[in-house]
């Protein structure tokens, strides 16, 4: 499923200006002849004209490059970049994604950004947020700038809400359980703990937990609240730490002990319940939010994902950097300034909040600090951004994530208990990251 | 097969490349051609894999390690991931092709029998039943999805709001994922075994069947007696070109259930794939594509003997 | 194996007085009907709704608000190129069965109707070859396109299957058919080899030909996996193009259900003009005696 891809927030594409800035640079930090560089990205569907719309910008306020840009599916990016640059054919500048990003540089894809060459194209990275920019870091370098940024967040269905007596979205476990509880309605109207009450054939509910991706996504989000991440400093996986645990017991428990989410959710199944109005709330990326404003007869708010671990707040974020591959030898170094300008020119406040139209969530803080905000009802989870971590930093992302989804999926499923699901999954990742490690220099 | 030699005309001359009978190289310029390509995108290939899947290979490496079976062995070492999910896989595979191709066997022959005699919109009814078999797997894969989908799907709301069953999640449940895969396939292959057997029907003399007739057999004694035993060599046909076609599994289940849950409908080539390009395991992923190829060699052999025994049997 | 289903027994001569017992299968036949076209027809309805009433409960049947606007969209979006697509598989399937098609004769020709040293050898060389499943070439070929410098080319989508063994295989047994009497006549009036081939025995062959390049359409247009993985955004086919771009309207499902109506769409509307041209060729391929 192409996740970045469902980012669409073109209602808000007129509302909003790019007012506020003032370019923090107004010269261009290359100077050399005219040179052509191309530009690979996978910003499809509603992004797409947003990032033709800035590339084209780029083109006419830099007469001495001319960036080439093309759009592929994510997929087939990934598929490709190790082929085109073994075979000295890569696109000069390429985005990847928080989940691959790692992956590539272990295995000698792209090349560092230099502190020098980062200062020299006027690129700072305390601009950004730190968990941010830090995805695209690599034993102490760094390989990439974000461009884009989304994260997991909790939509709220206000109408169920006052009907169940819910004055404001929860924002920890007890009152998200509260919250939810009340929801809750089987058919026959019963709630959960009165007698008779049938948990397979619910009227209303309070949120569904599904599998396997999404799931894999929301559990992630509670292990970090639990203070805990998938994989250690070694970079092997341990997610089957009592942190972690706790948390997927908490969120099967939901289904089996709570009975405030169906059983056997799945993604699609579980928005389209929440179109419907069955379920008060829904956990998914902030990309739905254009599908939920063009529900009719939906009334709902967004807000940050509750705290629904122990310790702290956090939630999954992705991310989309901007990254220079490996050249063949030879390449030409007016090229890679060009690129960098382009990178950084990319990266400014302005051009951050012309790409947040499309439906991203801002990469800096004084991005999100801006009026043409005040509307927008996006607004609501910047105060959660600094909490945004990203599924990164070790090469071998696909294997732990499939991992992890699965061993979340057997245990949610009953297949497992939870203690088993992940001793499991830890032990499969351990194997896979071990063969992984072959092809890492 | 008796070739004449062409000893018997004229001789005429001409050089190597002159297309007359003169000319010994004349055969071997018109399989030229076709050799090249076989050569290059059959023949290669093989030998290619076999190098591959006893290297490590990773495009982005500067050197392309030879590790030997390694590959091979994991698949047969119980402790690696690869042996854990390639043979479950391949069970996978194997249960559904046991469940679709006996279905796929008894609805084509029962649709056929249906349309075999002549009734009001007989072409119609042939054509509706094969149209789904033109739609490409994409298609059929979106529409069978969507009608299975857990709250939103047709089937769901007909059992639901019609007959008052309760709805099943199919794309969530373990067995319950196949139905989608199984009906949706079913729905879109079996038009192509039905128009086999139609021929097939067609070919059977009706005075057999007024001989059996006029002898008091019924229906069912003409069909079991007489249709059935006739029928054979084509359901032999039908049947091994099906398993084939199952144990390739593919694009259903990608599109239909990604998979899941839990992996309890992703077949081998799933797998294979994943392995080479999601894990970039490319040598591990060639290694058991071979493996998997000699374990589809049973059926391949079968629908050669079928093939060359058509061939022997003498053609008219 | 030259026969056809269109002269199969007699049909037309069937007795009118079954009439009555056939009306519980005309019944079962429509029934039956119904349901394989009941996919076909939600996807129709569903692709002219708003999206917001997809979904509605209790369901709607036929769209209370009918729209073309998820068409439009569709049509309208810089990703969803169906039309280019559509066009890569038209020229991916009809490339592939020309090439391959004129492969298997020239290569059929002769192991039917020469004698050479190797003819039986090589014939069962290539025959053997369809005891490897694709599968097992998948990978190398890949690695191979991306060698060549082929991924995202129609030469990727053409050229690696056209040496099909099934074709030669198909054609060589028809040709063994023809009368030897018809070829002698050409020769003593001087034609070449492929002087006979062009005027005697293809055009007796018309029917295997027929049945050898739907198939091999067929099998080229369908082909699901293998472009999956060498082509990628304008060069996609479509069914390929359709899945990566209807992954996006995972929950859209009008949408969804627009894009896949346009895929299926003209493939319908050819397959009512090809029809029989298909029933027979498979009739021809699946009759043995």
């Amino acid at each position: 499923m192409n996740r970045k891809g469902k980012i669409g927030l073109a209602l808000l594409l007129g509302a909003l200006g790019t007012g506020g800035f003032i370019l923090a640079q107004t010269q261009s930090s290359y100077t050399g002849p005219k040179v052509e560089i191309t530009y690979l990205h996978g910003f499809t569907g509603p992004d797409r004209p947003v990032m033709e719309e800035l590339v084209r910008r780029f083109n006419e306020t830099h007469p001495n490059i001319v960036v080439k840009a093309t759009a592929q599916p994510w997929g087939t990016i990934w598929q490709q970049l190790a082929a085109l640059v073994a075979s000295g054919r890569s696109p000069d500048v390429v985005v990847i994604n928080e989940d691959q990003i790692t992956g590539f540089i272990a295995r000698g894809a792209l090349s560092e950004l230099a502190p020098a060459e980062l200062r020299a194209a006027n690129i700072d990275k305390n601009r950004f947020y730190k968990a941010l920019w830090e995805t695209a870091d690599y034993q102490g370098k760094s390989y990439g700038v974000p461009i884009h940024s989304v994260a997991l967040a909790m939509y709220y269905n206000k109408d169920l809400l006052a009907k169940a007596g819910v004055a404001k979205p929860p924002k920890t476990r007890d009152e998200f359980l509260k919250a939810a509880q009340a929801c809750t309605t089987d058919r026959a109207g019963r709630k959960p703990g009165q007698s008779g009450f049938d948990p397979k054939n619910l009227e209303t509910w309070g949120v569904g937990i599904p599998t396997p991706w999404m799931g894999g996504t929301i559990a992630y989000s509670v292990a970090r609240q639990n203070g805990t991440n998938l994989v250690d400093e070694k970079l092997n996986a341990t997610f089957n730490a009592p942190e972690a645990v706790e948390a997927v017991q908490f969120l099967v428990d939901l289904v089996g002990k709570y009975h405030v989410s169906p059983a056997n959710a799945t993604e699609q199944s579980e928005i389209t319940a929440f179109r419907q109005g069955k379920a008060c709330f829904n956990f998914n990326g902030v990309w739905m939010l254009s599908q939920y404003q063009g529900q009719q007869g939906l009334k709902f708010g967004i807000a940050p994902f509750p705290r629904l671990g122990t310790k702290m707040d956090a939630a999954w974020g992705g991310s989309s950097h901007l990254t220079l591959p490996r050249q063949r030898a030879g390449y030409d170094p007016n090229k890679r300034k060009a690129a960098l300008e382009f990178i950084s020119w990319m990266t400014q406040p302005a051009q951050n909040l012309k790409w947040t139209s499309a439906g991203g969530l801002p990469t800096q803080p004084v991005v999100a600090q801006d009026k043409s905000y005040d509307n927008n009802p996006m607004q609501e989870l910047f105060e959660a951004l600094p909490n945004v971590y990203p599924t990164s930093g070790y090469p071998w992302v696909a294997q732990v994530r499939g991992a992890w989804d699965a061993a979340f999926e057997a245990a949610l499923l009953g297949k497992k208990d939870v203690k088993k699901a992940l001793d499991d999954g830890v032990n499969e990742a351990n194997k896979q990251i071990e063969q992984a490690r072959q092809s890492i220099r | 097969m008796s070739a004449r030699t062409a000893q018997e005309r004229p001789q005429r001359k001409g050089s190597i490349f002159a297309l007359n009978e003169s000319n010994p190289l004349v055969p071997y310029l018109f399989l030229l051609p076709h050799a090249i390509f076989f050569f290059i995108f059959t023949v290669y290939p093989v030998g290619y894999g076999i190098w591959i899947s006893t290297h490590r290979w990773d495009p982005l490496a500067p050197t392309q390690p030879y590790v030997g079976l390694e590959f091979y062995r994991n698949l047969f070492d119980p402790s690696t991931p690869q042996s854990q999910f390639f043979w479950r896989t391949l069970l996978n595979t194997l249960f559904f092709t046991a469940v679709s191709v006996p279905l796929l066997i008894a609805v084509a022959l029962g649709l056929a029998l249906l349309l075999h005699r002549p009734i009001v919109g007989r072409a119609f009814f042939r054509a509706v039943f094969f149209m789904p078999g033109i739609l490409s797997v994409a298609v059929m894969g979106i529409l069978w999805k969507w009608m299975f989908e857990n709250q939103s799907g047709l089937v769901n709301i007909i059992a639901s709001e019609y007959l008052g069953l309760p709805r099943l999640p199919y794309l969530t449940t373990e067995w319950l994922a196949w139905v989608p895969i199984v009906v949706g396939t079913v729905w879109w292959t079996v038009g192509f075994n039905m128009t086999l057997y139609l021929a097939a029907l067609g070919n059977i003399p009706q005075a057999l069947f007024e001989a059996a007739e006029l002898d008091g057999a019924g229906s069912w004694a003409r069909f079991r007696h007489i249709t059935l035993p006739l029928l054979a060599p084509t359901t032999l046909f039908v049947a091994v070109t099906t398993v084939l076609a199952s144990l390739q599994l593919f694009g259903q289940s990608l599109i239909i259930t990604g998979g899941g849950p839990t992996r309890t409908t992703q077949s081998v080539i799933m797998y294979i794939t994943e392995e080479a390009f999601s894990n970039n395991q490319f040598s591990s992923a060639t290694a058991m594509s071979f493996v998997f190829g000699l374990v589809m060699l049973v059926f391949t052999v079968l629908q050669f003997r079928i093939m060359a025994r058509d061939m022997q049997g003498g053609m008219r | 194996m030259a026969r056809t289903v269109e002269k199969l027994p007699a049909l037309a001569r069937e007795p009118r007085r079954r009439l009555p017992r056939d009306i519980p299968r005309f019944l079962l036949l429509c029934v039956l009907a119904m349901i394989f076209l009941t996919p076909i027809y939600w996807m129709i309805s569903t692709s002219l709704k708003p999206e917001s009433d997809t979904i509605a409960q209790p369901v709607q049947w036929i769209p209370a608000r009918p729209t073309l606007e998820n068409y439009r969209e569709i049509l309208a979006s810089p990703d969803g190129n169906i039309l280019r697509w559509t066009w890569n598989s038209v020229v991916m399937a009809f490339g592939y069965t020309f090439v391959s098609v004129t492969l298997c004769v020239l290569a059929a020709y002769p192991l039917a109707r020469m004698r050479f040293w190797g003819r039986e050898a090589w014939f069962w060389f290539v025959l053997s070859s369809m005891m490897v499943p694709g599968i097992v070439t998948l990978i190398p070929l890949y690695i191979m396109m991306i060698q060549l410098n082929w991924i995202d080319t129609y030469h990727a989508l053409i050229w690696p299957g056209v040496a099909q063994a099934f074709g030669v295989f198909m054609l060589r047994q028809f040709f063994l058919g023809i009368p030897r009497e018809l070829e002698e006549a050409a020769r003593m009036d001087g034609a070449n080899s492929l002087q006979v081939l062009r005027h005697v025995i293809l055009p007796l062959s018309v029917p295997a030909l027929v049945t050898l390049g739907v198939f091999s359409f067929m099998a080229s247009w369908n082909n699901y996996v293998w472009p999956l993985f060498v082509v990628h955004g304008d060069m996609q086919t479509l069914p390929v193009g359709i899945t990566l771009f209807s992954s996006r309207y995972v929950t859209d499902y009008g949408k969804l259900m627009a894009g896949t109506a346009i895929a299926a769409l003209p493939v319908l509307v050819a397959y009512l003009f090809a029809q029989r041209y298909l029933v027979q060729g498979i009739a021809l391929t699946g009759m043995k005696d």
